[in-house]
């Protein structure tokens, strides 16, 4: 999709009276030297603790003889995957508000998005005791961290990881 | 974060924030589209055919307006990023 779509009007400049600034030819270099490696990042995509520690999750719920404790964290692990998946949503919400400017939106969208993302704290927490209850490694849990902000940049690594398992 | 600074140019040079904010919204219909794979995945064992489609639907409008900005920077002889990536754009509201 290279063509510019034929319907697509030039947006209002004058809704947006923000400061004229130059074009930056810092930036202009810097995402020039940027072509060359980015690709080669892909390849590197899904690795570090973040990743580690989902492996960790999965192969670890793999090698548990069937029976109720491999059902148990099955499907523990799929509400986690969901917890995931509706806090991407979420977020993507609050974005789309953020963008339209809509105060009482943008503050309902982020009281969504807390939620998910307390969610997601959760389902990370009980699934850690459930591994503990199982006899499992949960060292995992920690890995990834125990703030807020630990398990949003997990979910949102891992987001791209079951996606691209999916593929 | 190597799209932050495309978002701050973007915002502070004037007319460029329409331009970016479809990038953005159109971001925000591909991820929903995205997560129903997940869902699918889980819920099916698959991913359904009605998720394809509105993730395909959602893929082509993100790279049209993804284009539609580039060009506009190219136009403006601004610097960017060889391809704008939804994960990218997405982290700028983690």
């Amino acid at each position: 999709m290279n063509e510019r779509h034929p319907s697509f009007e030039a947006p209002n400049e004058e809704s947006h009276p923000v400061s004229q600034s130059k074009a930056d030819p810092f930036l202009a270099d810097s995402w020039d030297r940027m072509v060359e490696g980015e690709h080669g990042e892909d390849q590197a995509e899904f690795k570090g603790r973040d990743y580690d520690a989902y492996m960790s999750i999965v192969t670890q719920i793999a090698s548990v003889p069937e029976g109720k404790d491999k059902e148990v964290l099955n499907k523990l692990l799929a509400n986690l995957k969901k917890g995931v998946s509706r806090y991407l949503n979420s977020i993507s919400l609050l974005a789309e508000r953020k963008v339209s400017e809509e105060l009482f939106a943008i503050e309902s969208a982020d009281t969504s998005r807390k939620r998910a993302h307390t969610g997601i704290i959760d389902e990370l927490n009980i699934l850690s005791r459930a591994f503990e209850r199982a006899g499992l490694d949960n060292s995992w849990r920690s890995d990834i961290g125990l703030t807020r902000k630990d398990a949003t940049r997990w979910a949102a690594k891992i987001s791209q990881v079951l996606l691209s398992e999916l593929s | 974060m190597k799209l932050k600074a495309l978002q701050t140019t973007c915002l502070q040079t004037e007319g460029l924030k329409p331009f970016w904010d479809t990038v953005v919204l159109s971001t925000c219909k591909l991820i929903p589209a995205l997560s129903r794979k997940i869902d699918d995945s889980i819920d099916y064992g698959q991913v359904q055919p009605e998720t394809r489609m509105a993730i395909e639907v959602a893929e082509l409008d993100f790279d049209e307006k993804c284009q539609v900005l580039l060009d506009e920077l190219d136009r403006r002889k601004i610097g960017h990023p060889p391809k704008i990536l939804v994960f990218d754009v997405f982290e700028l509201f983690l």
